[in-house]
């Protein structure tokens, strides 16, 4: 699995379909990516990929590279191309 | 609207959300369907958590109702200051209702204390909320992880605290419980610890997603006109088996056998009963065989006294339906027929397709649990009026009965007796009059629906007029079943509303009124009266009885509304004895 999964979460999640994601995206280039926004992403991430994350992962995942690096953790087949 | 599956990209979800989404796929569905919805309902939402993720499943429940919801959520913890006073950041909280998430997991600091609840403050806050004329839906503690043991303090704490909130409550509060959803979903899919951790959500977000679709799902049916009649038929729907060809003796009805889901539906017709909705039989047998079992089974839990009207003939099902709508004075629109057979189901949607059909599932066993989620008969707030309304309904019927015997349509009235007490809107009355005006679509000038306090600021204004109309006459009492509020301006009467229950139509009731409003106006010596008619659809008997009564019509506005005006009118014929206020009984 590419990129691409968590790409398309990441813009039905914020609603922007120009959203390409890098390791160092954070909260500061994308617009609607707020506190609560930021939950919403876990709660379709963990859908999406059946994984659970936990209290302090979700605050590290404010970082799209350490983000790929959890859910990598945690057995998703996910990789920057 | 007869439970039409709505397709959304998700999944299918019946009309009434029966199925849940999950909260990922109620964002999605949130954002697509918007503007066209027919129905709009502004919502304050507030709770002890964080009440966000209620939000998704809530919208999106209102949305597949056609409602288009506009919700506004208080912050976290602080529900109670906007709901007392009705402002939030200094603008009014101006909402149709409010949805207050009361969770055991907020209550308990995450399931870590179990510490009193200021339930006397909750019970304050509603009531302010229901004193400004808002719904209030109060979405009651769920059951906590740690009641998994069921020797837990916590069992206690929640037992008790559910008790004291009850007790607290005013009673037109909707309580809705979860332990049912939590109990669908299981714990697995409920019970998410780390969803408090991190954003003080009590449950999972899919859950969350479940209450708020419950929450829209009453939200909806308290809104819209609830099923007023159930017509039932007989053979394989009360009782397994066909009484004339069976005899009675050979129907399924033992209660410990096959005839426990037949009793099953007549116990849930018989509450369906007591919340106001009368029951009719529409069944194509001979009236006699049709009635037999009732007088020769025991087992039978419905008695033929719990029928308004009693239908059994040869003709087709969709005439007697008609006939009891009628006779009830309802719109066929609110008349629900429960029929076991899928052809006489399709029949009777063919020949009135307003009518509410629900599929009845071939298994017996499976149709009392499929009515109860189909929220046809969701009665969240059942009121004193609701359960006298069935007793009101068979007076009427023998009322009519007598009716078809005198052949003279005066004489008739005459001999009935009929008393209207006239009584100013005040304290005792209010609830009802709110009730009226909200809820009245037939005998409805304005179709103006006034809130509680704005009928008592219309009341208490200079030269108001404000009064509820109760009738009784030799068959019983009805109740307050009209409204009339107005006021002189400018030496002009102003009708401003005007509102009549249904059931009384065709006595003479509305020229009754009429008059006591010629005394109070003669009084005053204002003899110009003017009243603002507005088109709702199906309120044309108003219109129909100011041409009557002399009233001229003028041009139409642009938005469906019409002045009626009419000066030096004589007070109209009618059979009714209307007590001024000095010689008011007290009702009831």
């Amino acid at each position: 699995m590419s990129i691409d999964t968590l790409t398309d979460i990441f813009r039905d999640v914020f609603e922007d379909d120009s959203i390409a994601l890098r390791p160092e995206t954070q909260p500061r280039d994308i617009k609607k990516w707020n506190s609560l926004n930021h939950i919403n992403l876990m709660i379709a991430i963990e859908g999406a990929f059946g994984v659970t994350i936990l209290p302090q992962e979700v605050e590290r995942a404010r970082d799209v590279g350490e983000l790929v690096r959890i859910l990598q953790g945690k057995g998703c087949d996910i990789a920057w191309p | 609207m007869n439970g039409n599956a709505v397709r959304t990209g998700d999944g299918i979800l019946d009309e009434y959300g029966t199925a849940t989404p999950s909260y990922v796929e109620a964002m999605r569905l949130d954002r697509r369907r918007q503007e066209t919805l027919p129905r709009r309902m502004r919502l304050a939402v507030g709770g002890n958590g964080n009440v966000e993720f209620l939000l998704p499943g809530l919208r999106a429940g209102l949305s597949l109702a056609g409602i288009r919801a506009e919700t506004v959520a208080t912050p976290y913890d602080g529900w109670i200051g906007p709901a007392l006073d009705g402002t939030l950041d200094g603008a009014p909280v101006d909402v149709d209702a409010w949805v207050i998430w009361l969770s055991a997991m907020g209550a308990s600091r995450g399931g870590l204390e179990r510490r009193p609840v200021d339930v006397a403050g909750v019970g304050m806050a509603v009531e302010a909320i229901l004193q400004r004329g808002q719904m209030a839906i109060v979405i009651l503690p769920e059951a906590l992880p740690a009641e998994a043991d069921p020797f837990s303090p916590f069992c206690a704490w929640r037992r008790s605290l559910l008790s004291d909130l009850r007790g607290a409550l005013p009673p037109r509060a909707i309580l809705l419980d979860v332990e049912h959803l939590q109990r669908r979903l299981g714990e697995e899919r409920w019970a998410a610890g780390r969803y408090w951790t991190t954003a003080k959500c009590p449950c999972h977000p899919d859950a969350a997603t479940a209450i708020g679709m419950a929450a829209a799902r009453i939200a909806d049916r308290v809104q819209r006109p609830r099923v007023k009649a159930v017509v039932v038929d007989l053979d394989n729907t009360l009782w397994g088996g066909v009484v004339g060809d069976d005899g009675p003796e050979g129907l399924l009805l033992d209660p410990d056998g096959d005839g426990r889901p037949f009793l099953e539906m007549q116990r849930f017709l018989s509450d369906v009963s007591t919340t106001g909705v009368p029951l009719c039989v529409v069944s194509k047998n001979s009236p006699e065989q049709a009635r037999r079992p009732f007088a020769e089974r025991p087992e039978m839990i419905l008695a033929l006294k719990d029928f308004v009207y009693f239908n059994a003939s040869w003709t087709n099902k969709h005439v007697g339906i008609r006939s009891i709508a009628e006779a009830l004075n309802i719109g066929i629109d609110t008349v629900c027929f429960l029929d076991d057979s899928p052809h006489e189901r399709d029949e009777a949607r063919s020949f009135i397709p307003d009518l509410i059909v629900p599929e009845l599932p071939e298994d017996p066993e499976a149709r009392v649990g499929a009515l109860i989620r189909s929220g046809l008969f969701l009665a969240p707030a059942v009121g004193e009026d609701d359960a006298r309304r069935v007793a009101r309904y068979k007076q009427d019927a023998v009322r009519r009965e007598a009716g078809e015997a005198a052949s003279d349509a005066g004489a008739y009235l005459r001999g009935l007796g009929m008393v209207l007490r006239a009584e100013p809107v005040g304290a005792v009355n209010i609830a009802r009059a709110t009730a009226l005006l909200q809820k009245t679509n037939q005998f409805n000038l304005g179709m103006r629906r006034h809130g509680q306090a704005e009928i008592m600021a219309l009341a208490n204004a200079d030269d108001a007029y404000a009064h509820c109309f109760a009738l009784s006459d030799r068959f019983g009492d009805s109740g307050i079943i009209a409204v009339v509020l107005g006021g002189i301006e400018a030496g002009c009467f102003r009708i401003e509303s005007w509102v009549m229950s249904c059931r009384v139509f065709g006595r003479g009731v509305e020229k009754a009124i009429l008059s006591h409003i010629l005394e109070w106006t003669g009084q005053r010596r204002c003899d110009t009266l003017v009243a603002g008619y507005v088109d709702g659809g199906r309120n044309g008997l108003v219109a129909d009885f100011l041409r009557d009564a002399g009233f001229t019509a003028g041009p139409p506005d642009d938005a469906h509304g019409i002045e009626f005006r009419a000066v030096g009118l004589a007070p109209p014929d009618h059979a009714l004895t209307i007590l001024p206020p000095s010689l008011l009984q007290p009702a009831d």
